[in-house]
């Protein structure tokens, strides 16, 4: 005993639900990707225990873990404990270093870092809370997601690095947990840290 | 023009007046113009030949009314000569609409009999309107569970009732809640005779806290409702309407139920009636147990931890006189949950007891009194508490690790006054005045406490058969966050027989948390602060007064009290009856939230961490359809289809993704921009979700059977990419559908047999929903006498 009256209303309001559901193309980037100079740092343990609250100092040059007895020199160019990174100058260490947080940025394409405009670990920046790079979930260079306890790596986040002698380089940060899974879990180990970074060692700003 | 309008007319006072009146009316006729007046006399009496008094005769389209006296006569004098419509109203009766006709210098002798609507089972609604109102014809649209479907799927609580309707998703967060139009469990008010249910965790009510014993109905009015009910009434509202003792001459009545099941739950429920000449009273009891269930064997903590819950509710109904009536509706809850867990502390393993107890009481007392015919009076006076306490003790010494009390009281003394003005004009206003403490640890001195004033008015205008129009507003005062006007309108259109539109526009608020206003609270192990916003501007006045701020980010002088989480709603509804056996229902709804509550920080403190407080922020919008079609074909047979789309997007999200502002990376591992067709809007919220129901009664053979579908489609669970945001397939948790079968036969001697299934095809998700137990079995047996 359905009219057609009634079905005429029911078959328009349908057209409209499926036609508002339809989607967009979803384009992935493509184009050639040198990856020549890129260097890959896996499980950089920082503070692993979670107990002993000592960095790990690494040095981009030769991708060395610094020993502890050198934090105070110039050998060093980025440190890690937990979630939080310090960069060698200022309040951190004796060196030129410095750290310039950019977002939504393609590791991958990025061929040039700024020059100027680097931040330094300091008290005086206390909205960031001192350090060139922020620590804090959605403020820095994590997100921490409440409901399953895991710190992942903002998407598109990239740190130029002023190194402790002057130089530059462009890092990322991939993993927060040991073996760097694709998808951490609770039962993974967390507090090591893989990077991935190109060096420049000539001075210049080109980190292709 | 005369107007004749009394009250309650004793027998021996009512036979003057009538005498009176007709020489008046003779008087006035004969002064009057003796051409073009007449009168109306009539006589109301109910379908079983009883005659009604006090009810309210209006000759529509003119100021004529009046009421019936003792004898169930009406007179009305005075009245031009023409055509009218004689409407009679009279509470518990169906409406009458009279065409009658009067001639000069004469009487027009009508006789009018009204139908008892309870002996028609027309079901009645009161949540949209704080007024009864017949289900089908309220102005607001309401869904209304009856008992009879709570009995054929065996439900034992709040939570079993309203799993299986269209549009209510349960979603557990400290507990199951019910998500509203795409809306958490923290925007829907959960009343239980109109008074609001205190005891939130994060939140949510636990739903399964409210046995079901002695409920006759739930109404559910979704779409914001704050200009009649205030606080969280944002989503919408469920009012449980339970049986309100009856006066006559019942005499006793006992209803007794058990019912036993999958997991050893156990229910037994009793419930006594006592209905005098003058006096009502029934007792309802409840104990429901169960041992719980463990979906992750490898871990020492169960699934789903064993539980008893007891319910009493006594009620008890006075007839002071014909017009006075008192009512008194108490509650008594008592809760215990106990299991096991591991505690890591410090790496090591140790075997803990949990236990977790809450309990609550209300007590609501109403006085209802008929000023006369047309205007009654509400006075109410409500009272709730509820504890709880969440403690961990050593398994192997019984030594206390850790304990969370927390106590609320809510305290409420409401007039109301219905008015009805004419038959087109229906009129509620009313004003209270609410008291509220809470006592918990982390809350600045331990112990708050807040005041509140409110006003209310409601108009509901029925100029004609086919367009009603109801607007309400309503005024919250508060002493800890900023006042609130929540207006509401609402219009019926009944152009056909066989259509109905029913339009809404309103303004819904919820109120800021305890925590959010109260919270005092330092991490000892890292040293950042949190400040409910009633006491920041002190806190941070010690804090400074102390050294112990390094500067601030925000000037304290700039901060004001927080503002209640609002929004505005349009919700657009058609009831679409084509023949007798078939009803679509459709309805589409949009929310717009904004100052929804978030920390931010306020200042750094010289150890390098932050001081949060809580500011408005977030905006949020809801949007969706949904379709209930009923169909049924005879024999005893009743098929029901329903259907909900909806969408719930983060405003300032879908800004950032539009700018391209949040990055992932795509299937290529490649860096690319969030697309907004990617972006899922709010976790935990299926787009699609339904219920497929198939009923069979069979009355004469006393036998009844019920399928029941529930699909929930995918929904988002959690970020995975790092962004925070909704965008990937591998956010999501799969969709599924659980099928419940449940078959009841009724034996001699009003015994009632009842066997079932739930979940029959046994769908668990203990990764994404562990309060999805699997397939349950279950027996029940009631007796009625």
């Amino acid at each position: 005993m359905l009219q057609r009256r009634f079905m005429i209303p029911l078959v328009a309001l349908f057209c409209v639900l499926i036609s508002s559901c339809k989607e967009d193309e979803i384009v992935e980037p493509t184009g050639d990707v040198s990856q020549a100079a890129v260097v890959m740092l896996k499980d950089i343990p920082a503070d692993s225990s979670g107990t002993s609250g000592q960095f790990t100092y690494v040095r981009l040059r030769d991708s060395l873990l610094v020993s502890l007895s050198d934090s105070n020199t110039t050998g060093w160019d980025i440190a890690f404990r937990s979630t939080t990174i310090r960069i060698n100058a200022g309040l951190s260490g004796p060196g030129q270093g410095g750290a310039l947080v950019l977002h939504n940025c393609d590791f991958d394409t990025l061929s040039r870092v700024p020059a100027t405009g680097y931040a330094v670990d300091s008290t005086a920046r206390p909205a960031t809370l001192g350090l060139a790079v922020p620590t804090g979930s959605g403020k820095g260079w994590y997100n921490y997601n409440p409901s399953t306890n895991i710190i992942a790596p903002i998407p598109g986040v990239v740190l130029a690095l002023r190194t402790a002698d002057g130089k530059f380089a462009k890092v990322q940060i991939l993993n927060y947990y040991r073996g760097a899974p694709a998808v951490p879990s609770a039962t993974d180990s967390p507090r090591y840290f893989t990077i991935r970074y190109v060096y420049q060692a000539d001075g210049s700003t080109d980190v292709q | 023009m005369i107007e004749i309008s009394y009250h309650r007319p004793t027998a021996h006072v009512s036979r003057w007046r009538f005498v009176a009146i007709l020489s008046v009316a003779a008087l006035c006729s004969a002064h009057l113009s003796a051409q073009s007046t007449g009168s109306v006399r009539g006589f109301v009496r109910g379908s079983d030949g009883s005659t009604i008094m006090d009810a309210l005769v209006t000759l529509t389209g003119t100021d004529h009314r009046g009421s019936t006296d003792k004898d169930g006569v009406f007179f009305l004098a005075g009245v031009q000569t023409g055509t009218y419509t004689l409407a009679v109203r009279m509470p518990g009766y169906q409406p009458s609409n009279q065409t009658c006709s009067v001639v000069a210098g004469d009487t027009a002798d009508v006789a009018i009999v009204l139908t008892d609507s309870r002996i028609e089972m027309q079901p009645v609604v009161v949540t949209g309107t704080r007024t009864e109102r017949p289900y089908t014809t309220s102005p607001v649209r309401t869904n209304l569970i009856a008992r009879e479907e709570m009995n054929r799927a065996a439900a034992r609580d709040l939570r079993d009732v309203l799993e299986e309707q269209t549009g209510l998703a349960i979603v557990h967060d400290h507990g199951a809640g019910i998500q509203v139009q795409g809306l958490d469990p923290a925007y829907t008010l959960i009343l239980i005779d109109g008074e609001p249910v205190v005891g939130r965790t994060a939140g949510t009510l636990e739903l399964s806290r409210i046995a079901i014993t002695d409920v006759e109905r739930v109404e559910v009015v979704k779409g914001p409702s704050s200009s009649l009910y205030g606080a969280d009434a944002l989503a919408g509202v469920v009012n449980i309407i339970t049986e309100e003792p009856r006066t006559g001459t019942d005499g006793l009545g006992v209803n007794l139920q058990s019912r036993y099941g999958s997991y050893r739950t156990l229910d037994l429920s009793a419930r006594l009636r006592y209905s005098g000449s003058d006096v009502g009273a029934s007792i309802a009891f409840n104990r429901k147990s169960s041992a719980g269930y463990d979906l992750t064997p490898a871990s020492i903590s169960p699934t789903a931890p064993p539980t008893t819950d007891y319910t009493i509710s006594p009620k008890i109904l006075v007839q002071l006189s014909p017009f006075t009536s008192l009512s008194v509706h108490g509650r008594v809850f008592v809760g215990r949950q106990e299991s096991d867990l591991d505690l890591e502390e410090g790496g090591t393993l140790t075997r803990m007891t949990e236990l977790s107890r809450t309990n609550d009481w209300s007590v609501a007392s109403k006085i209802e009194h008929s000023l006369n015919a047309s205007t009654t009076f509400k006075g109410k006076v409500y009272v709730m508490s509820y504890n709880s306490d969440y403690s961990l003790r050593a398994a192997s010494s019984g030594a206390l690790h850790s304990t969370d009390p927390f106590e609320q009281t809510y305290m409420k003394a409401e007039a109301q006054v219905d008015a009805v003005l004419t038959a087109q004009h229906l009129f509620t206003a009313g004003a209270g005045y609410v008291r509220e403490a809470v006592e918990a640890v982390r809350i600045a001195e331990g112990v708050h406490r807040a005041t509140s004033a409110i006003a209310f008015a409601q108009h509901e205008w029925i100029p004609t058969e086919a367009l009603d129009v109801v607007a309400s507003i309503r005024f919250d005062s508060h002493s800890d966050y900023a006042e609130r006007l929540s207006p509401k309108a609402s219009v019926l259109l009944s152009p056909l027989s066989w259509l109905k539109v029913r339009l809404s526009a309103g303004s819904g608020f919820k109120a800021p948390t305890f925590q959010q206003l109260y919270l005092d609270f330092t991490n000892p192990a890292v040293g950042y602060s949190v400040f409910g916003s009633t006491g920041v501007i002190d806190k941070l006045a010690n804090l400074q007064a102390g050294g112990q701020v390094q500067q601030l980010l925000v000037d304290p002088s700039k901060l004001s009290l927080i503002r209640p989480e609002s929004s505005l709603s349009f919700n657009c509804g058609v009831d679409v009856a084509p023949a007798e056996m078939i009803l679509l229902r459709v309805n589409a709804f949009r929310t717009s939230l904004k100052d929804m509550i978030e920390t931010a920080p306020v200042a750094v403190k010289t150890n390098g961490q932050s001081v949060f407080t809580y500011f408005n922020l977030n905006r949020v919008s809801t949007q969706g359809l949904e379709t209930e079609l009923t169909f049924k074909p005879g024999a005893g047979m009743s098929v029901h289809f329903g259907y909900q789309y909806v969408e719930a997007i983060d405003r300032d999200v879908l800004e950032a993704v539009r700018a391209g502002r949040i990055s992932k990376r795509g299937s290529t591992g490649r860096l690319r921009a969030v697309q907004e067709s990617e972006y899922g809007g709010l976790f935990n919220r299926s787009s699609h979700s339904g219920t497929f129901k198939v009923h069979y009664d069979n009355p004469g053979l006393g036998l009844s059977a019920s399928c029941r579908c529930l699909v929930r489609g995918r929904y988002g669970f959690s970020d995975v990419n790092g962004n925070t945001i909704l965008d990937d397939e591998s956010e999501y948790a799969p969709g599924y559908a659980l099928w419940n079968l449940s078959v009841s036969q009724r034996l001699p001697g009003r015994v009632t047999l009842q066997c079932g299934i739930e979940n029959m095809l046994d769908k668990t998700q203990p990764q994404f929903d562990p309060s999805l137990a699997g397939r349950r079995l279950f027996c029940a047996v009631s007796v009625e006498y």
